[in-house]
């Protein structure tokens, strides 16, 4: 297999991408690791006849530990987040999910931005961001805008973005120091089959807020609050309320067609992995109160 | 001058049997070991293939003008080009036209191949090319291709190839195209008589051998000769089918084999050969022609199957009669369609003393991509079958199921199925070793379960094989043998065959790729077959040099031949030694020279075992501990041992490799490995993103390799094959361990969503919440 | 296309060219460096028999660009067989018999220089989740993990 032709461009700032990606409009491709959209390049899926190598703006770079979160640059790869001792220190959980993203090798190249952008809908960042309540920041014809993960993608490989956009980064807020994060995923292929973020903050074993976030069956992620729903309950109480929400959530949750799982055995998953994701997170809120939530994620 | 020693050297234990390093291992470590897709021969070409994006469909034009426009095109083959030959080949079946001629059967069938001076450009071409195809219905499943007013996947009559090995052929019925059975006993009475019986309708999927090395061709048709180099397990049969197909004699078809990025099956017999050559005739220059993988998944597969099956057996837990209906989809050209049918057939019955039995085994033709072999073929398809139903009626008869097969299993010497060779080997002591191995009989945890399974498969293929053992001047050896080395290390037991015959460190014996040239003639590597029929020709080749040793030692001790014998380098009548190199030099009067010797084997000659088939029953007998988690559906495989019943290790390390490496196999194809089709006979799965194979994630904890040596096998020193067995026997392990833990499968892969649909039905209870 | 002109270090030797931006890098590297122990399987990034490394780091060479090799170090097969570490790798793998058919094997040892390199003491299942980016279907994985598990365990071998 072998690259189409396509000419090559190099801006420096993201004032000169943006404006070059919007010149190019659909002829134009925004390209960092490449990791998918070489790869869809090849197998003829995008036929882009300009990249545009975001690689040499400086701002998409960088990991930056700031007062209530972490900054993620959207050209910082996987690799560069699972090893940053910034985003472990305030939420390992997203080391560790970054960590576990296709192999070391897309790794090293694929960025989180990337990720995001491409919108794959069978992939776990998005997910995951939108369970901790990350923001994305873009850059909307020439101005700075945030928008939630959730919102961010409109639909399988879509997102809000128009040729000449980009997304300059992710910011990660520290989680209250009693909420805990627990990422769940069903890999059956090569890439995820359902994932589930969920974080339960509690005290004293009732919750206080919890947010679950449903990735890899829809077109786009689904985010809900379940703060109102769930709140002040514990035990066999929050045990009983879960079953029922997530019964609810997994029977009407929009699922992708065409999938090598039948709609019936996704929803079962669905309801498996965040009745799990909520159980163990409830637990493990009780039992870190006070100290950074630490637990990571984990193949269902 | 040759300088006799009365102090003996000391006689270093031999080769045979010892865990040498393999001959191999540097060169591929270090990359420099050459693969066909590195070999660069001057003027060469790079070729891209047009295929068919219909199943089923008549071609109504092709225009090539845009594609042999474009800058660097040098020539195009479509099926007008083949107007002045027989295009049709095939081993079995001649069914199959190197490109498309007016009609396509399978999507991915080729139908134009470009020549063009570089890859990108021959890609190119390919997307420039206008075919109007007329699209008609096609028929894309088993189902679909046996109803009675089925549409005819082959409208004409094929006729039988150069090497179907099948005797008469019937005539076809429908999309039939091979039929495969026998019966013995009353097996009507017996089912009626039966105490307890068992049946069901199982399915098997089409899988994906995945070679790392795809299909990989470099063709040089020049004049009337052709050079091929070609990552081909079987160089003598594909010699002869490029002969056939394109008029030429035996000894201008030149096949060049470098080292085999794998094969497992998947480059046995012809495959992407002719279309290198009928390009590279067309193009006039050496062509390469190097798959994808989506274009490898649609050159060869494993047959998926339906099997209809039935088992009886006595009060007393005798099993006592079996019956086995099976059709096995071969796609749109038989390949080995025909030949994996009757080893199916024969695997049908299982390793029993049956009182009767009747299988009928069929050979269907859909509109899907050809089907051919894929290691332990035939047998992987019925044993998981055969042995749940053992494990069932064990069940039933509360009867520990090693117990039960120890009672019903043949003996040594008994029949497996009339005609053919009687057993030659010793079950019930490979199943108490397999048991022991898994602890079998100890408590286990609850959502585990521990299987057994135990089957035999026809291995060895036609025993014809020579060999030519050069000693040189120097006394090292080099072995010409044409056992292609596709990652099993048969140059690395080549060599030790060699080597222990003639007292030599293995490391002073060369093996080379084959060359049809130069190597003497072997039919083919697969099968199991290498190390027991080309060792076997490797050993008697090197009898023959050491025979001419001893006759100069003999003349020069002065003592009868027989008080002589090879030892550390040289030849010793017990009291005296000489070494390889002075009886040379003695014997040719300076120092130079060599000793060429020559071995084979046929069906009429060597120990008399080749003459009757199969070379050898190859024993699949594995066990395997499973966890099954009842909430998502999820098998992982615990612990798996299996049966190297091997006659004699040449090099146990290497058995062991073998028996992991179809262990991995046997847990993709158990659990997850399956090709997927969409109603239109397109393959969804594709890449590797989408059809998994097993990584180092997938291993179990514990993989144990029970090595048995009973010197029975018709081999070097007693040797027979192995390889094939583990995948068998373990693909069958997992599925009787999966049913003792509760979820009886009839449909392989077993999937998550499928036990989780099992379990539904089974109504046991959903552990929910019970994390795993 | 506008040619791209890449200046890099190939296995410690510099190389300066003009290629075309579409050129990947396996292609780059086997078709013009002639550097032909870098294999090529899958082409979608699972396989790994392509990995090499950029400036230390893991890539699958089927889907990135030659022309992002500019002002890097590139490390090929060839290139890793002149190192300590290559011999005591080499030597596990030839104990454990880790090598068959060898079409997977640069790359396993390319990933197992970034192991080495990562230094980090490793778990047995840490390690079988590094590895299942590479595939192999030959081995059974078992042999490979165990010569992995020697060689990155022991350091260099006197």
């Amino acid at each position: 297999m072998k690259l189409p032709q396509f000419e090559l461009h190099r801006p420096t700032s993201v004032d000169a991408a943006a404006r070059l990606l919007a010149d190019l409009g659909d002829d134009g491709s925004a390209f960092s690791g490449g990791t998918e959209l070489l790869l869809a390049m090849k197998l003829g899926l995008i036929k882009s006849r300009h990249l545009v190598d975001l690689k040499g703006l400086p701002e998409l770079h960088g990991i930056e530990l700031r007062p209530g979160g972490v900054w993620i640059g959207a050209g910082v790869t996987h690799a560069e987040i699972e090893a940053s001792p910034a985003v472990r220190a305030i939420l390992a959980p997203l080391a560790v999910m970054a960590s576990q993203i296709a192999n070391m090798r897309v790794r090293a190249v694929g960025t989180i931005g990337g990720n995001l952008c491409f919108a794959d809908p069978n992939s776990d960042p998005a997910t995951f961001l939108s369970a901790v309540g990350a923001r994305l920041r873009t850059w909307v014809r020439g101005e700075s805008r945030e928008v939630a993960p959730e919102e961010f993608t409109v639909g399988p490989y879509q997102t809000v973005l128009e040729p000449g956009d980009l997304l300059l980064g992710v910011w990660v807020p520290t989680p209250p120091p009693s909420a805990n994060v627990v990422h769940l995923r069903m890999k059956i292929h090569e890439r995820p089959s359902v994932t589930v973020a969920a974080m339960v903050e509690a005290s004293h074993g009732e919750v206080v807020a919890a947010r679950l976030a449903v990735g890899s069956v829809g077109p786009k992620v689904l985010q809900v609050d379940l703060g109102e729903e769930l709140r002040g309950l514990g035990g066999s109480a929050y045990s009983s309320r879960v079953g029922a929400l997530v019964a609810l959530l997994a029977g009407s949750i929009p699922l992708l067609p065409e999938r090598p799982e039948s709609p019936e055995y996704q929803r079962h998953l669905v309801r498996v992995l965040s009745t799990r994701a909520l159980e163990v997170g409830l637990a493990a809120a009780t039992s870190s109160a006070g100290r950074p939530a630490q637990n990571g994620g984990g193949e269902a | 001058m040759a300088t006799v020693i009365t102090n003996l050297p000391s006689s270093k234990a031999g080769s045979v049997g010892h865990e040498v390093p393999r001959s191999d291992a540097r060169v591929k470590l270090s990359g420099k070991a050459q693969f066909t897709g590195d070999i660069r021969v001057p003027g060469m070409l790079y070729g891209a293939v047009l295929r068919s994006p219909l199943a089923r469909a008549r071609i109504r034009s092709v225009d090539l003008r845009a594609a042999l426009a474009l800058d660097g095109v040098v020539a195009i083959l479509t099926g007008a080009d083949l107007m002045d030959m027989d295009p049709y080949y095939g081993h079995a079946l001649k069914d199959r036209p190197i490109v498309a001629i007016d009609e396509v059967r399978f999507v991915g069938e080729p139908v134009a191949v470009v020549a063009a001076s570089s890859l990108s450009v021959a890609e190119n071409a390919v997307n420039l090319i206008d075919v109007v195809y007329a699209s008609e219905s096609p028929v894309t499943s088993l189902q679909a291709a046996l109803l009675p007013d089925s549409p005819l996947v082959h409208t004409k009559r094929a006729r039988p190839g150069f090497a179907h090995g099948l005797g008469q052929l019937p005539d076809p019925e429908g999309n039939v195209c091979y039929r495969y059975g026998f019966s013995k006993g009353d097996v009507s009475n017996d089912f009626v008589q039966a105490a307890v019986v068992v049946e069901g309708e199982y399915r098997f999927p089409a899988v994906y051998q995945y070679a790392l090395e795809t299909h990989s061709v470099v063709a040089d048709h020049r004049g009337d000769e052709v050079t091929i180099w070609a990552s081909c397990q079987h160089p003598f049969l594909v010699r002869q089918e490029i002969a056939d197909l394109f008029d030429l004699d035996l000894d201008r078809v030149r096949l060049i084999v470098p080292f085999l990025g794998g094969g497992f099956g998947s480059k046995s017999y012809t495959k992407m050969e002719p279309i290198a050559v009928a390009i590279s005739r067309k193009a006039g220059r050496p062509v390469r022609v190097v798959n994808r993988v989506d274009e490898s998944m649609v050159t060869t597969r494993r047959h998926n199957m339906v099997c209809r099956m039935r088992t009886a057996a006595s009060a007393t837990g005798e099993l006592i009669a079996r019956e086995a209906d099976f059709w096995l989809d071969t796609g749109a050209y038989a390949d080995n369609g025909p030949r994996v049918t009757a080893t199916a057939g024969d695997a049908a019955p299982g390793p029993y003393r049956w009182r009767s039995v009747r299988v009928d085994g069929r050979c269907v033709y859909t509109n899907t991509a050809p089907a051919g072999s894929y290691r332990a073929f035939g047998a992987i398809h019925l044993q998981w079958i055969g042995e749940l139903q053992v494990d069932e009626i064990a069940r039933r008869l509360q009867v520990d199921p090693l117990e039960f097969r120890c009672r019903n299993v043949l003996p040594v010497g008994g029949e497996v199925r009339a005609g053919a060779k009687p057993l030659d080997a010793d079950l019930v002591g490979d199943l108490r070793k397999v048991a022991a191995a898994i602890d079998w009989g100890q408590p286990r945890t609850e959502g585990r379960g521990v299987g057994l399974s135990v089957g035999l498969l026809a291995a060895g293929a036609h025993p014809v094989s020579m060999a030519t053992v050069r000693l040189g001047a120097d006394a090292g050896a080099t072995v010409l043998v044409g056992t292609t080395e596709m990652g099993q290390g048969a140059r690395t037991a080549m060599a030790q065959i060699a080597a222990e015959v003639l007292a030599l460190p293995s490391e002073q014996v060369v093996v080379r790729g084959t060359d049809t040239q130069y190597t003497p003639y072997d039919r083919s590597t697969g099968a199991s077959r290498s190390t027991t029929v080309a060792g076997k020709a490797v050993e008697l080749a090197a009898r023959d040099v050491l025979a001419a040793l001893e006759e100069t030692a003999a003349a020069k001790f002065e003592v009868p031949l027989d008080r002589l014998s090879a030892r550390a380098g040289g030849v010793t009548d017990g009291e005296r030694w000489i070494s390889h190199q002075d009886l040379i030099r003695a014997r040719f009067g300076f120092a130079g020279g060599e000793l060429v010797g020559h071995g084979m084997v046929q069906p009429s000659r060597g120990s008399g075992s080749f003459a009757e088939g199969p070379v050898f029953w190859e024993v699949c007998l594995a066990a395997a501990e499973v966890a099954v988690d009842p909430v998502t559906g999820v098998v992982r495989v615990i612990r798996t041992a299996s049966i190297a019943d091997v006659g004699r290790a040449i090099n146990p390390q290497l058995i062991r490799r073998q028996d992991e490496g179809a262990t991995l196999q046997a847990i993709g194809n158990a659990l997850f490995e399956e090709m997927r089709y969409d109603p239109e006979g397109m393959l969804l799965n594709d890449t590797l993103l989408d059809y998994r194979v097993p990584s180092a994630l997938d291993v179990p904890e514990r993989m144990t390799c029970v090595i048995v040596e009973n010197g029975d096998g018709p081999g070097p020193f007693g040797a027979k094959g192995c390889g094939e067995g583990a995948f068998a026997g373990v693909t069958a392990a997992i599925a009787t361990a999966v049913a003792a833990a509760g979820v009886p499968m009839q449909e392989l892969p077993m999937t998550p969503e499928r036990v989780w649909r099992r379990i539904q039905t089974l109504g046991h209870p959903d552990r929910e919440g019970e994390a795993s | 296309m506008t040619a791209v002109v890449l200046t890099a270090m190939v296995n410690g030797r510099p190389v300066s060219c003009s290629i075309p931006p579409n050129l990947l890098l396996v292609d780059f590297l086997r078709d013009e460096l002639g550097l032909l122990g870098t294999k090529q399987s899958c082409e979608v990034q699972v396989c790994g028999a392509c990995t090499v490394l950029v400036d230390d780091r893991p890539v699958s060479s089927c889907c990135f660009l030659a022309a992002d090799i500019d002002g890097r170090r590139v490390q090929t097969i060839e290139g890793l067989v002149d190192t300590p570490f290559y011999e005591r790798v080499a030597q596990a793998f030839v104990r454990h018999a880790a090598v068959q058919c060898g079409f997977c094997t640069p790359g396993m040892l390319l990933t197992a220089k970034v192991l080495d390199e990562r230094g980090t003491p490793m778990t047995a299942q840490q390690l079988r989740a590094d590895l299942a980016g590479n595939l192999c279907r030959c081995t059974g994985y078992q042999s490979i993990l165990d010569a992995l598990e020697d060689a990155l365990g022991e350091g260099p071998q006197s």
